[in-house]
């Protein structure tokens, strides 16, 4: 049978299936590095795939998928974090940065969540120390790749403010890293 | 260029996004500043570094577990709408077959099927009502249309084949057909899964338009 003619007979499930299986490692590894935690990152999956199945229609319609499915990843994992503070746990603090900055205190730690070596074990746990806002720009842009451009509709933030942000974030952990960056800087250029 | 305002611009070097006049004059600066140098291999290494953390892989089966809850998920909310969804678009036939028998190794007993009958280029939409026992992945359908019948938007073809998955309980699958030309014949639809099939035969009947859709005694049993 001729491929229009199959496109035009695939099912629901197939459509759905063809088009969020290339991108699901991309939206995993995403929710890794956003909840540092593996259980986490599966849930906010499924979670996502789940809630995109009955739109199936519209996300025929998105032109670039990868950045359009990473906005809504971002936001369901705000939305977690926003329930998740509603939830009378005793060490919720009404200081967002507080609260978020302790949320990370109990992320998984990065032995479970990336495959790390020398500087890069030392650069996981600076990034954790960031702001929300600062950690987010630097994972979607240096880690995943994601450009300036597209983040701005990810994150709905104003170019200015993402180069802002990112240059201040990059300046921060440079600062912690400190020294072990100095040393890998000479290391690489012996 | 001076180092304050070269150090300001750098996030913006590596990332690629000065203009090219910009970029030259920054180069220019960097290759005589050993101090702006420095800060552009620190920029640069940090991120080598944030690029080359590889985030674990999902573990093995991962795709297939998303994809497979959200279809169920959405199935188990769907069949009623399914169902209500296709009796408001008032149906011309339904033929519900029983999926358990075959499913069972038994012998299929009768489905219930009518004699199909539209006028030459006049559509009539049928619906295929599977009732299934259970949902089960990987069915293959399969159409087999007799000469003179077309599937509406589907020209010049007498065989279709796909795959999907069964939700547990009623599945309907609506067919628009186009009649061409005056014919009897039928039209199979079978459905197979591991190593199994059931075929289901639906009589048709093509008229030439204008002519009275009394039944055909030839056909009448």
């Amino acid at each position: 049978m001729a491929d229009s003619l199959l496109h035009l007979f695939r099912t629901r499930a197939g459509r759905f299936d063809s088009l969020l299986r290339p991108c699901l490692d991309d939206l995993y590894r995403l929710a890794l590095r956003l909840t540092c935690n593996e259980h986490d990152a599966e849930d906010l999956v499924q979670d996502l795939a789940i809630r995109l199945y009955p739109r199936l229609d519209e996300l025929e319609k998105v032109e670039c998928l990868r950045p359009w499915l990473a906005r809504v990843l971002h936001n369901l994992y705000i939305d977690s974090i926003r329930k998740s503070r509603r939830r009378p746990h005793g060490y919720v603090d009404h200081e967002s940065d507080r609260h978020l900055a302790e949320l990370h205190d109990q992320c998984a730690g990065p032995e479970r969540c990336f495959e790390l070596d020398g500087l890069q074990g030392e650069l996981e746990a600076s990034l954790s120390r960031l702001s929300e806002e600062h950690r987010y720009v630097v994972i979607m842009h240096d880690m995943e790749g994601y450009t300036l451009n597209e983040l701005t509709g990810i994150l709905d933030v104003p170019l200015g403010t993402l180069k802002s942000r990112l240059h201040r974030a990059r300046r921060l952990l440079r600062d912690m890293l400190g020294t072990e960056l100095s040393v890998e800087i000479e290391r690489a250029s012996v | 260029m001076m180092c304050d305002e070269t150090v300001e611009l750098l996030d913006e070097y590596i990332d690629g996004e000065l203009s090219p006049d910009l970029r030259s004059r920054l180069a220019a600066h960097i290759a005589g500043c050993d101090s702006c140098r420095q800060e552009l291999e620190a920029l640069t290494r940090l991120r080598e570094s944030l690029r080359n953390m590889r985030a674990k892989a999902p573990p093995a089966g991962f795709t297939e577990h998303v994809l497979r809850t959200a279809r169920r998920h959405h199935m188990r909310r769907r069949a009623g709408v399914f169902a209500a969804g296709a009796a408001a678009a008032g149906l011309v036939i339904m033929l519900v077959a029983g999926l358990v028998r075959m499913m069972a190794d038994d012998p299929p007993g009768p489905a219930v099927i009518q004699l199909v009958e539209m006028n030459v280029l006049e559509q009539r939409t049928i619906s295929l009502a599977f009732n299934s026992p259970a949902e089960i992945d990987n069915v293959t359908f399969i159409l087999d249309l007799p000469e003179g019948v077309e599937l509406s938007g589907h020209p010049h073809t007498q065989e279709l084949v796909w795959t999907d998955a069964l939700s547990n309980g009623r599945n309907v699958l609506q067919l628009t057909l186009l009649g061409q030309k005056k014919m009897t014949g039928t039209l199979k639809a079978s459905i197979e899964h591991a190593g199994r099939r059931r075929e289901f035969s639906i009589p048709l009947q093509v008229r030439e338009a204008g002519v009275s859709l009394l039944p055909d005694p030839d056909t009448m049993v």
